[in-house]
């Protein structure tokens, strides 16, 4: 049984190769001059570049929080260059796009080519910090929806920009945030009109890949009344010895009747599996806001890399009769440490959220949940269902659970349930006893574990979810 | 109160004659470690709930020895059938009245510790165990030898009655030796304006031992009442533990039970009503440090008007601790619109092969259950007490002592009559 668990902790991660395509690059630390230098390679108007210095402002007096049940080295914000983006720029079709780049995509999975043709899903490609290639605009201009990498809305589209760009997630709201806000190079803007169903998936992919450099992108969704979006992200950063950080801003804002679904799967390099050296930190704000009545959203993560993960995707429940959802899958093997979960905030009557996490704890791995579900004063029968299981593999690993639960109204209901357990040889024996291996027998007990949330994903990233999960734990046995 | 005024009272501690002057060292490290921590603020992670800025207002004055009684102290109010009263008025041991069965050994908190050579099991340093250590009054201890049964309940009664602020920092040890078994109700009542109390408790449990503890902690509404209690647990000891806690204006329970021999069992409950501005708060921390113990921690609270509360549980499972099973249950009834509830379990989970789980719910009454009452004929306040005592009925099964039980059923039905 150690042999497999072994075998299992020496898999090797897929996905670390460097691309190499020449990167310009900015020299290490953080300054206003280096604030300056990325609103003015991006040509942004001045706004956003004063929103930016005030964002570093308010950075400069925050402390660093340390809350969190992870250990790392500490991060020194000097040391990490803060704008990278590839040399060639304004591509008009795909063929202009550098084959060593195409290349990595497929190594990845992700043949830009093939999906725009089979998968029906359009891609704006995020490489360090610069969208490179978007499919399928004319399809999405057809109904009136805005998918455009951010650099390029704020000159389009300055007024929808002013009105949400931290919105949701204000500047002042944390340490990253604030990071973020400070020195973010790009990220994504869905605009979905009033009405709109949009009509296929919308999907960015991040990859970190120019040494030393931190990733800051930021999402902005905005779903007008009445309309329905699903938004994939998926993320994969290759090997490198120093730890990267990501400090990435999410914020959803969903008006009356709309509906937002977000699905992420994040396999970065989880640093190495033997010293649990390098690999990428996870520190995220993800936060949507349900404005309207009505409205909806929807948080799927499937999270099995980074060596350290930081990360609460929100919903903060405004409107009546508005529903927050959050499914998750944790997964820390190795020396990865995740401290991930949620944040319901009730304000509105007849508001809803569900929480579903799944915590897999492998080889030296510690996982946490940590989530809040906090009813207001006025959350009249407002609902709340947690469930929080985790399955440890190995006698090395954590798992912990820190619910945080707030009730200030009586009308509300919160329930919360967990359960720790390992895989039981019990399971295991009914399996081989019918001619099932230990592997087979593991890999469909924890695939059974994650149903719950796998069923949320969106077709393409269920198939890739579950190869993930597959790969990760080929074989441990509890 | 601020630090400086703790410094004052502190020398006056110092300052007392009939205090063995071999415990100032102890004294003094405990208070130069408190005022190196200082006072919990909101922005400790254990502390975000409790807002302790009523303890600083007040300037709280040690108890001095003419705050003893000055009249005959009435007991009937606090009168429980078939235990061994030891009362304690305002810090001072009443002998007089006080009774203790035969074969426990009852010595002075100072005499107790000279005798471990001032060591006790203290690893968890909380501020207010530091500040209890530095002021702690002459204290009481338990201490029974091996292979005692001790039927009759030690019934511990800490009376607070004064008109000006005081603060007093009981301290009980107690020692169960091997294969023996006691009950031990501690019982904090008072008619006091502003009174801070303080109180440690040290528990040890040898081989085989047995104790049975129940706190019922009705301090006066103006009181702020802290409890610290330490438990460590040898092999096949079992600890179980009843609070019932409806005083205070803010009631605090800080817990940490350390299972450090196999086969240990700790089953620790709480039931806390809280009216008007009170809060009430429970910490259980629950350690399990060796393989094959068992542990739960169910508590329950029920709220009215503006009171607050906070269950904060922990349990631990450190990586050597495997075949452990723990389970931890919190549930909360809100009766009022203005009630507010903090509700936070917690695993630490370390080894793999083992059986935890949590659950928490927070709500108020069944509108479904009370129409069921109600169109059966029963009225809307009888059907509301129905369901209320229906659900603090639960936890009041743990209570292990008769006699006890129905004192504590009275208060209940009591609190209920007033509010409900």
């Amino acid at each position: 049984m150690t042999d497999i668990i072994e075998k299992t902790i020496e898999q090797d991660y897929k996905y670390g190769f460097v691309t190499n395509i020449e990167q310009e690059t900015l020299p290490p630390g953080l300054s206003k001059d280096v604030i300056r230098t990325i609103s003015k390679r991006k040509n942004e108007p001045k706004w956003l570049l004063d929103w930016r210095i005030k964002a570093y402002n308010h950075w400069l007096n925050m402390e660093e929080p340390d809350w969190a049940k992870v250990e790392y080295e500490s991060i020194n914000y000097q040391k990490i260059s803060y704008f990278s983006a590839p040399k060639k720029k304004e591509l008009k079709s795909l063929d202009e796009v550098d084959p060593e780049l195409l290349r990595t995509y497929d190594k990845l999975g992700i043949p830009l080519e093939e999906q725009k043709l089979l998968a029906g899903v359009a891609v704006d490609a995020v490489f360090d910090s610069v969208s490179i290639a978007t499919t399928f605009k004319d399809e999405l201009e057809k109904y009136g929806v805005i998918f455009m990498p951010f650099s390029k809305a704020v000159h389009k589209y300055p007024e929808l920009i002013k009105t949400y760009l931290g919105s949701v997630v204000p500047y002042t709201d944390n340490y990253f945030a604030a990071l973020n806000s400070a020195v973010f190079s790009d990220g994504s803007f869905v605009y979905i009109p009033k009405g709109v169903r949009c009509p296929m998936e919308l999907s960015t992919y991040f990859r970190i890949n120019a040494q030393n450099t931190g990733q800051f992108e930021r999402t902005l969704i905005v779903a007008d009344n009445d309309s329905n979006v699903s938004y994939l992200e998926g993320c994969t950063a290759p090997q490198r010895d120093e730890n990267q950080l990501h400090a990435a801003v999410v914020e959803l804002v969903a008006h009356k009747n709309a509906t937002i679904k977000y699905s992420t799967v994040q396999n970065w390099y989880p640093g190495d599996p033997k010293t649990g050296k390098g690999g990428i930190y996870n520190f995220v704000t993800k936060r949507g806001i349900c404005k309207g009545d009505h409205s909806k959203i929807s948080w799927t993560q499937v999270e099995t890399g980074s060596a350290v993960t930081w990360k609460y995707p929100s919903c903060i429940l405004k409107g009546n009769h508005s529903i927050g959802e959050f499914y998750s899958v944790a997964m820390a093997n190795h020396h990865q440490q995740a401290d991930t979960g949620t944040k319901m905030v009730h304000i509105g009557t007849n508001t809803k959220s569900t929480i579903i996490s799944k915590g897999i704890s492998a080889g030296k791995g510690q996982n946490t949940y940590r989530g809040e579900v906090k009813m207001m004063k006025g959350a009249e029968n407002a609902r709340n269902f947690s469930q929080c299981d985790s399955i440890l593999i190995g006698d090395e690993c954590g798992a912990h659970t820190f619910p945080y639960i707030d009730v200030r109204n009586p009308t509300a209901q919160m329930e919360h349930e967990a359960t720790t357990s390992n895989i039981g040889e019990d399971q295991l024996f009914y399996c081989n006893q019918r001619g099932i291996s230990t592997e087979d027998a593991v890999s469909m007990i924890v695939n059974g574990f994650c149903k719950d949330v796998f069923a949320e994903l969106p077709m393409e990233f269920a198939m890739e979810a579950q190869k993930l999960m597959e790969i990760s734990l080929e074989g441990s046995v509890g | 109160m601020s630090l400086s005024h703790f410094q004052a009272e502190f020398e006056k501690m110092m300052n007392r004659d009939y205090f063995s002057s071999s415990i100032h060292p102890m004294r003094n490290e405990a208070f130069s470690k408190f005022n190196e921590c200082g006072f919990p603020t909101q922005k400790w992670e254990d502390w975000q709930f409790t807002n302790l800025t009523s303890l600083q207002k007040d300037t709280f004055r040690i108890s001095e020895l003419k705050d003893g009684p000055t009249q005959k102290i009435d007991l009937s109010p606090f009168h429980i059938d078939n235990v061994a009263n030891i009362v304690i008025y305002n810090g001072h041991f009443q002998k007089d009245i006080s009774h203790f069965p035969s074969g426990i050994n009852l010595m002075s908190g100072l005499d107790y510790l000279e005798s471990k050579e001032w060591k006790y099991n203290n690893t968890y340093d909380s501020p207010f165990d530091l500040l209890n250590t530095a002021f702690m009054d002459s204290g009481m201890s338990v201490v029974i030898d091996e292979n005692m049964t001790i039927n009759t309940p030690i019934h511990m009664v800490f009376i607070s009655n004064s008109n000006e602020p005081l603060m007093v920092n009981p301290r009980v040890h107690i020692d169960v030796g091997d294969s023996s078994s006691a009950t031990f109700i501690e019982h904090h009542v008072g008619v006091s304006s502003s009174f801070f109390e303080n109180g440690s408790i040290f528990i040890n449990l040898e081989q085989n031992a047995q104790l049975n503890h129940i706190r019922i902690q009705s301090n006066s509404t103006k009181t702020i009442s802290m409890a610290n209690i330490q438990a460590e647990q040898s092999l096949d000891s079992k600890y179980t533990f009843f609070q019932y806690a409806d005083g205070g204006q803010l009631g605090r329970l800080n817990m940490v039970t350390r299972l450090n021999g196999e086969g240990a069992d700790c089953n620790l409950n709480g039931l806390a009503l809280s009216k008007n501005n009170q809060h009430l708060d429970h910490h259980i921390i629950t350690d399990h440090r060796v393989p094959h113990c068992t542990s739960s921690q169910n508590f329950k609270s029920i709220l009215q008007d503006k009171s607050t509360g906070v269950f904060c549980g922990r349990t631990i499972v450190r990586e050597q601790a495997q075949k452990t099973d723990s389970k931890q249950s919190n549930k909360n009834l809100l009766l009022s619109k203005n009630a507010l509830m903090n509700s936070n379990p917690q695993l630490e989970i370390y080894a793999d092969d083992v059986k935890c789980s949590h659950g928490s719910t927070t709500g108020e009454l069944d509108h479904e259950a009370l129409f069921y009452l109600r169109s059966r004929g029963i009225d809307m306040m009888e059907a509301k007490n129905l369901l209320t005592r229906g659900f603090a009925n639960e936890i009041m099964n743990a209570i292990r002592h008769n006699c006890t039980r129905s004192f504590i059923d009275t208060k209940f039905k009591h609190w209920l009559g007033d509010e409900v």
